[in-house]
């Protein structure tokens, strides 16, 4: 059976991947054109088989180019969704969508699972001033940016001057959200090890905490800039602590549970997570918790206050491959390539002066904390992607504000598509440059190995969304 | 999330008990369950939710296909013989034309369904009461200790007998009907046939292709889910038979890869956990108010399997020397029938829709639990009285 790094592939196994997928396409596409109209669930059926089979070979064969694998998922989401070949419609990618709820969860679960205690206190300094600078440093830089971009941007151009800046501040607090599906995808994929590493992964899953608590109140504060007859609402405060409380206390409940489950039975762990991620998601929605909160803070506890954290993030390495193949081939699916043709000058600009704030306000905590080089030199790498998260929270901001809600969601996922292919290309490429990648070949996770999924990418098309 | 419970408790509860002798050889109990609480009982599960599931069951029913097209023509490591399976095929043929004839002709002379439809209710019910599960022989074997050329026999024949009803049922879904719940297929119906087979063969090639390195398990389930939902998608998208496809792509690649040990281990583990349910939505899909047309096609079904097994017997005690200790009736040892008659059932209640749909799906399970009830007794005597066991 399987054990082992895996042997390097020759031109011929290259030939075979691409005859296959060749013949994949070949088949989905004759059936849509033969029947092109479905009923109930069966588009969906078959775009998931598709998209797990197509997303995993083309991610082998941008192995050529030295792609990360989370890039050859997005890709063969790309074409074979609506706005290229629609071998995966809209409607399949609506009810695919669903599962999201479980790659979240063993995302986030994840996450936790790796998180320990020793290793934040360790880097407690580095990843404070870290935390400060990106995130108000962050915050500040991009809204100016996004002030400035102005004449590009045209929703906020009939607005007033307070408006501007009351959305430019939402813009900076979104701008400052990372994804950790995307480092952790990478992570698992090259199984690296190392100080840019450990802190990256440190560093992005406690960020998210961070910027979610951030969002929340800096969206109950501008309410008043935006909406001059609105008021600052104290309860909303409260039931944002409410909400956070509850969520951590409920996933330490759960993370105690589980230690409890791992360690008398033991057994059926993937259709345990399985359970969790559909079902458990769908009851904390209910009550009004954070399942990434939630799901995190499990994870924590079952790494940091038992021994069956091992036993754990292996349930969830071999659940999560698969799963997190779906996820982002249906994220590429889900991009919308006519709005990013409209839009691209503004994102444009959004994202790369993003991406620039980033690696500067990374390089003066460093220095402040006085970082090891590498991390100096390449811990900002991780911190370009986002993903689900950010489009999440873009979701909540234009339900708050409709007036302006679909187009200030329209440019988040143009930036956030930027930053979905460009990041994770990017923290690879420094991983590998840093020699904290393995020189041998990961065990054989092509499939499987996106492990961590994170954030859920919602990207839908507004249009789509109506 | 009841789907993926009752999947949890059966892969925690179930996963090889049965062959150990603990719970009933063929899984009836699942299916009474499943009549208790389905609208016919407790309405737990109310219609609905039942036909909400469809696309949830179709693939779990084309992955349990799969299963079975893996392990199909081996025991074991060992390969079956060509004999083995034309025998099991044989009997498997016997019992089908038995059932589909009688059903046939009791459906023309008592004008029970429409003409259109007799066809397909008749051919549907002998399909899907063909079978006589492995399961239930080896529990009785395993129970009782028994070896000897008997117990080979039975096996070797439960073992190789689903075959003709895993591909027969794609005639049955090809047929013209109006009974479909579905949109009629653009497909002619020779197209329609060989369509399931050369779908079977792109994707048994596809998974070989993927699967003929070094075999590592986690690659191999993100290459075995995939080709399984994406066959089961098509399959249903192109208005075929998934379990004749799924069914062969597991043949044709148990033939090609070398690893083919190595994949139904691993596939294999999941497939009381996904069994259980199915069973559970077959009980549940008991028609509260069966009319005379299900009640009639059930009870023909259940005399004409008996007929079958009887006469299958009578002709195998005349033409294998092994059987000349056994009683006459020793045919009624192959009245078990399993997963397979009860994915047939299923299949064609959601294909069929109500009344003809459920007519096949009672028939199936009626045979079930008379199985259930006749076989095992019927196994252990002619074991007995073949000195194969004592107990």
């Amino acid at each position: 059976m399987s054990g082992g790094p895996s042997k390097p592939k020759s031109a011929g196994v290259r030939l075979i991947q691409i005859a296959v997928l060749v013949s994949l396409f070949a088949m989905l596409f004759a059936a849509t054109r033969l029947i092109p109209e479905t009923h109930g669930h069966v588009s969906a059926i078959a775009g998931l088989g598709f998209l797990l089979l197509a997303g995993t070979l083309t991610s082998e064969l941008l192995e050529i180019l030295k792609l990360p694998h989370l890039t050859g998922y997005l890709f063969a989401g790309v074409i074979a969704g609506p706005h290229v070949l629609n071998l995966v419609d809209h409607h399949a990618v609506d009810d695919l969508s669903q599962i999201n709820a479980l790659a979240l969860a063993l995302i986030a679960f994840a996450g936790g699972a790796e998180l320990e205690i020793e290793t934040i206190r360790a880097n407690f300094k580095s990843l404070g001033w870290a935390m400060f600078f990106q995130c108000v440093g962050g915050t500040i830089l991009v809204a100016a940016v996004f002030v400035a971009a102005r004449p590009l941007i045209t929703f906020v151009q009939s607005m007033s001057w307070s408006a501007v800046i009351g959305v430019a501040i939402m813009w900076g607090a979104l701008a400052v959200s990372r994804s950790p599906s995307a480092l952790l995808g990478i992570l698992s994929q090259t199984k690296a090890k190392g100080p840019v590493a450990t802190f990256s992964l440190a560093f992005v899953m406690s960020s998210d905490v961070v910027v979610l608590v951030m969002l929340a109140l800096i969206l109950t504060l501008i309410k008043p800039l935006i909406d001059p007859s609105a008021t600052i609402a104290a309860h909303t405060l409260e039931e944002l602590w409410n909400e956070i409380l509850g969520s951590i206390a409920i996933g330490t409940t759960l993370g105690l549970i589980l230690t409890a489950y791992l360690r008398l039975i033991g057994r059926e762990l993937v259709m345990v997570l399985v359970l969790l991620g559909f079902g458990f998601t769908a009851v904390l929605k209910y009550l009004h918790f954070d399942p990434l909160l939630t799901f995190l803070t499990a994870g924590f506890v079952v790494r940091n206050l038992s021994n069956q954290g091992p036993a754990l993030l292996h349930a969830i390495e071999r659940t999560s491959g698969v799963v997190y193949v779906v996820f982002f081939a249906l994220a590429g699916a889900h991009l919308d390539i006519p709005l990013l043709k409209k839009l691209w000058p503004a994102a444009v600009v959004l994202a790369v002066s993003r991406a620039v704030f980033t690696w500067g306000l990374a390089r003066v905590a460093s220095a402040l904390a006085n970082d090891s080089p590498e991390v100096r030199n390449w811990g900002w790498s991780s911190l370009v992607s986002q993903a689900g998260l950010t489009l999440g929270m873009s979701v909540v901001i234009a339900k708050q504000f409709p007036s302006f809600g679909d187009s200030f969601r329209s440019l988040v996922i143009a930036v956030v598509a930027m930053n979905e292919v460009v990041g994770p290309i990017l923290f690879k490429y420094a991983l590998d440059k840093n020699g904290e990648s393995r020189k041998e070949e990961p065990t054989r996770q092509s499939l499987v190995s996106l492990v961590n999924a994170e954030e859920r990418v919602s990207v839908h098309s507004p249009s789509h969304h109506g | 999330m009841g789907l993926l419970v009752l999947a949890y408790i059966g892969s925690l509860l179930v996963s090889g008990r049965t062959l150990r002798g603990i719970g009933l050889p063929s899984g009836s109990e699942y299916l009474l369950a499943g009549v208790v609480i389905g609208p016919l009982g407790l309405e737990v599960i109310r219609k609905e939710t039942l036909l909400e599931m469809e696309p949830v069951v179709s693939v779990m029913i084309g992955w349990l296909a799969l299963v079975q097209g893996l392990g199909f023509g081996h025991n074991g490591a060992q390969r079956a013989s060509a004999r083995s399976v034309l025998r099991g095929s044989s009997v498997a043929l016997i019992t089908m034309v038995t059932i589909a004839a009688i059903v046939y002709g009791a459906l023309r002379v008592f004008r029970l369904a429409p003409e259109e439809s007799q066809r397909i209710i008749a051919l549907g019910t002998g399909v899907a009461c063909t079978e006589t599960t492995r399961r239930a022989i080896r529990w009785v074997v395993e129970r009782h200790g028994a070896a000897g050329p008997i117990s080979s026999l039975v096996a070797d024949l439960a073992d190789n007998d689903h075959l003709l009803p895993m591909v027969a049922i794609a005639i049955v879904f090809a047929l013209p009907s109006p009974l479909n719940t579905v949109e009629i297929s653009p497909l002619p119906i020779w197209a329609q046939l060989i369509s399931n087979f050369i779908l079977a063969l792109v994707l048994a090639v596809a998974a070989h292709a993927l699967l003929s390195r070094e075999f590592r398990i986690d690659e191999s389930w993100g290459v075995m889910l995939g080709i399984a939902v994406m066959g089961i998608g098509v399959s249903l998208r192109l208005q075929l038979s998934t379990l004749t496809v799924m069914f062969t792509t597991g043949v044709l690649l148990s033939a090609l890869s070398k690893h083919r040990d190595d994949i139904l281990a691993m596939i294999s583990s999941t497939e009381n956990a996904v069994l259980l349910p199915v069973l559970l939505v077959a009980g549940a899909m008991v028609p509260t108010q069966p009319t005379t047309l299900v009640i009639v096609v059930a009870a023909l079904a259940l005399t004409a399997r008996i007929s079958a097994k009887l006469m299958t017997g009578v002709l195998l005690r005349t033409l294998d020397k092994r059987l000349s200790q056994a009683a006459p009736h020793w045919g009624l040892s192959l009245m078990p029938s399993g997963s397979v008659a009860v994915c047939v059932g299923l299949c064609c209640a959601y294909r069929f829709g109500p009344n003809f749909g459920e007519a096949i799906l009672v028939a199936s399970i009626s045979v079930n639990i008379l199985g259930e009830l006749l076989g095992p007794v019927a196994l252990k005597n002619t074991l007995v009285k073949g000195g194969e066991t004592t107990s």
